[in-house]
């Protein structure tokens, strides 16, 4: 059987999520160059994208619009602590600075602060450009088909030995399972260039070390890998973007 | 680019442009379908509530990777929310049992307040899907089911139902060709 005779019946299923992953990864690597499979694959995604409008519609708390409208006007910073932290200052400065004597207090002292933060920061940048002349250069990562608002960053020193990816918006993963880096050659092999997981808000990121300097490689992409790491990718992929 | 895509679009650059009332508006849209997406999956009112809102919280900060060329808001709204009830899932390890795998009878699906067009496109979508899953056969729609809302691999679903894989494969494969066959006969009938 030839690799498309393989790949053709499993599209509808890889349309789904449903294959295991080192059908997932055969499925897709097929895909990269068949123009048949690709738009078999479009007609199931089609139905795949109308499976959600399927559902029973139910209403939702009558006060949930109002509480989304007040959170992102006003968004409270996310875990408990910070949020306690944020609403003691908020009232105590309420307190402090509830009498308008103060007012002008507060207008000079705020100004102070600012004036220092920007001396500050000229003094801090000043250091930084002198220590390290080599710039970082950011490429951006943008989310699978199944993964529309995940995005990421690939950061890379300007000599390619040292960089770093950023993620955000990713799907939280098993215990079991990692997200891996893949550094893609232009003949298309993949070295791995970092393993990492992600927060509970989809966030996370990694040093990546690369076998190489990152100026020799053509594009990356992370994949869904066993917690160990593979030695190539078998999971699905979930970010990509490419190195002009 | 039809009226109501265009109408769509329109929305979409109020919300990259921080204009709350605008994320009002899309969520009297589409409130109703992320919540009970995120009902469907999570069978958890509280959790499909918190779903919901973190759904519109991205929309309001990643609106502008919105692409009108890869399609609909709806579809790119019921992804995420999808998405994000999935991940509820996988954190919490929380799996629906087989009993609650079905697709239920759809009689609240009338809207009842539709404001614009944009749910009437919706509505009419939605009666076409479910007119086309009420003709598969029950242990097609059943693996399909348990694949697209409970992220089970076929593996999985064959472990779970206590069937062969390969019957698994075969139900998936013939119950996606036949609803690709269904919709399609239906888009030939309006178009």
């Amino acid at each position: 059987m030839n690799e498309h005779d393989f790949v053709f019946p499993q599209l509808s299923a890889y349309s789904l999520d449903a294959l295991d992953p080192e059908e997932a990864e055969r499925v897709r690597l097929h895909l990269t160059t068949c123009s048949i499979c690709q738009s078999e694959l479009a007609s199931y995604q089609r139905i795949v994208d109308e499976l959600l409008l399927a559902v029973s519609i139910h209403e939702p708390p009558s006060g949930l619009k109002t509480r989304l409208l007040k959170e992102i006007v006003t968004p409270l910073p996310q875990n408990s602590f910070t949020a306690q932290l944020w609403l003691s200052l908020s009232s105590f400065f309420n307190w402090i600075f509830r009498p308008r004597i103060f007012r002008p207090l507060l207008a000079i002292l705020l100004l102070a602060l600012l004036t220092g933060n920007v001396l500050v920061w000229r003094s801090q940048r000043a250091t930084i450009d002198n220590n390290n002349p080599q710039k970082l250069r950011a490429f951006p990562l943008v989310g699978d088909e199944s993964f529309p608002t995940a995005s990421g960053y690939i950061l890379v020193s300007s000599d390619g030995l040292s960089g770093a990816v950023v993620v955000d918006e990713l799907p939280i993963l098993a215990e079991d399972q990692t997200y891996q880096l893949w550094l893609i050659q232009p003949d298309q092999q993949r070295d791995s260039g970092a393993i990492f997981t992600v927060d509970d808000l989809g966030y996370g990121g990694a040093r990546i070390e690369p076998p190489q300097t990152l100026w020799n490689y053509r594009g990356f992409g992370i994949t869904i890998e066993p917690a160990e790491g593979s030695a190539a990718p078998t999971g699905q992929r979930v970010l990509f973007g490419e190195l002009p | 680019m039809d009226e109501r895509q265009q109408k769509e679009s329109e929305l979409m650059r109020h919300i990259v442009n921080r204009q709350a009332e605008a994320l009002g508006k899309l969520y009297d849209q589409y409130g109703r379908l992320v919540y009970s997406v995120a009902l469907r999956i999570l069978n958890d009112a509280h959790q499909a509530e918190e779903v919901t809102l973190d759904t519109f919280h991205t929309i309001w900060q990643k609106a502008s990777t919105f692409n009108a060329q890869k399609g609909g808001v709806a579809t790119w709204i019921t992804r995420i929310a999808r998405n994000k009830a999935l991940d509820q899932i996988r954190k919490e390890k929380v799996r629906l049992n087989k009993q609650a795998v079905q697709w239920e009878p759809n009689s609240q699906t009338a809207v009842t307040h539709p404001s614009t067009e944009t749910i009437i496109g919706v509505k009419q979508r939605q009666e076409r899907i479910q007119a086309a899953l009420a003709q598969l056969p029950q242990e097609q729609k059943q693996v399909i089911t348990m694949a697209f809302f409970l992220d089970y691999s076929q593996s999985q679903i064959a472990q779970n139902l206590e069937i062969p894989l390969g019957t698994v494969k075969t139900r998936i494969r013939l119950g996606m060709t036949k609803l690709r066959h269904l919709l399609k006969a239906e888009d030939e009938k309006i178009g």
